[in-house]
């Protein structure tokens, strides 16, 4: 933990609203699968689906709705879905290099994966994005609204100073 | 959003995380519906207390600034109108300072001066 006086952190939260719709709308016709060729419940042919569907929902709703970020003189931290797990930290010591970039709309970004060159992605949208490279040279690309604050948080810790907070709204 | 906190200082941390939210609010940096971070979440990030972050946000939502929702976390009241008071006091110093000759950047100047 950080012993600076001023603690000046970021938070920003990204959702994924189309992929909380996409989720329900895929579940329904999953469950009505679940019937029977004569049109009946049977009770492995309905638990089969559904505990699939409660699988699919539940790594959903952990990894690819929302991220919530803290950026300050602990370092980095990233919490996904409704739990804040799983629950990614990047201490201060550990980053070498932050960078805003943006998510082109041509890239697949819809949740937690890891791919050669571009390294961990936790990005739920394109847009806005917090590229970190950590001192193993390890990538980690992270959804946030606003990258540039976040950054000037990093900055102000490694400094110790106090930034001014104008003109980030 | 940007929150700073100066554990020297004589304010309380409560009331720097109240400013925090408040500063936030005005400078639309949060807006109406918003959710803010977990007290746990953001009390590590800040290395404050738990409870000293549930105290700043038990203290807004008594101020109508915050409403607490089960399942949907802490969030910006709807009722919230933060910046009213604030333009208005802004549009007066405006007015004044025409009056008086002051310019933008003079007004400007005369704000850095006097923070």
């Amino acid at each position: 933990m950080n012993n600076t006086a001023v603690h000046t952190i970021y938070s920003g939260r990204s959702t994924n609203w189309p992929m909380i719709g996409l989720s329900i709308v895929l579940v329904l016709p999953l469950l009505a699968m679940a019937k029977g060729s004569n049109g009946s419940w049977s009770a492995v042919g309905f638990l089969i689906p559904l505990l699939v569907v409660v699988a699919a929902v539940a790594a959903n709703l952990l990894t690819a709705t929302s991220l919530r970020t803290t950026a300050g003189p602990n370092g980095i931290t990233v919490h996904c879905g409704v739990l804040g797990w799983p629950r990614f930290r990047y201490p201060m010591h550990r980053i070498q290099h932050v960078e805003a970039i943006e998510v082109p709309r041509s890239q697949w970004a819809r949740g937690m994966y890891w791919w050669p060159r571009r390294g961990l992605m936790l990005t739920l949208r394109t847009g806005p994005a917090l590229r970190i490279t950590l001192t193993n040279g390890r990538k980690v690309t992270i959804s946030t609204p606003q990258p540039q604050a976040a950054i000037l948080a990093i900055d102000s810790a490694r400094r110790g100073a106090f930034p001014s907070t104008g003109g980030l709204s | 959003m940007i929150w700073a906190i100066d554990h020297t200082a004589t304010i309380p941390l409560r009331d720097q995380i109240i400013t925090c939210v408040r500063r936030g609010i005005t400078t639309c940096q949060l807006t109406v519906g918003d959710q803010l971070p977990p007290a746990v979440e953001l009390a590590e990030a800040l290395s404050v207390d738990r409870n000293t972050v549930l105290a700043a946000y038990r203290q807004l939502r008594s101020d109508g600034v915050l409403e607490f929702r089960r399942g949907r976390g802490v969030r910006v009241a709807h009722a919230t109108s933060p910046q009213s008071t604030v333009v208005e006091a802004a549009q007066q110093l405006i007015k004044v300072g025409s009056a008086h000759g002051l310019d933008q950047d003079q007004l400007i100047q005369l704000i850095r001066e006097l923070t």
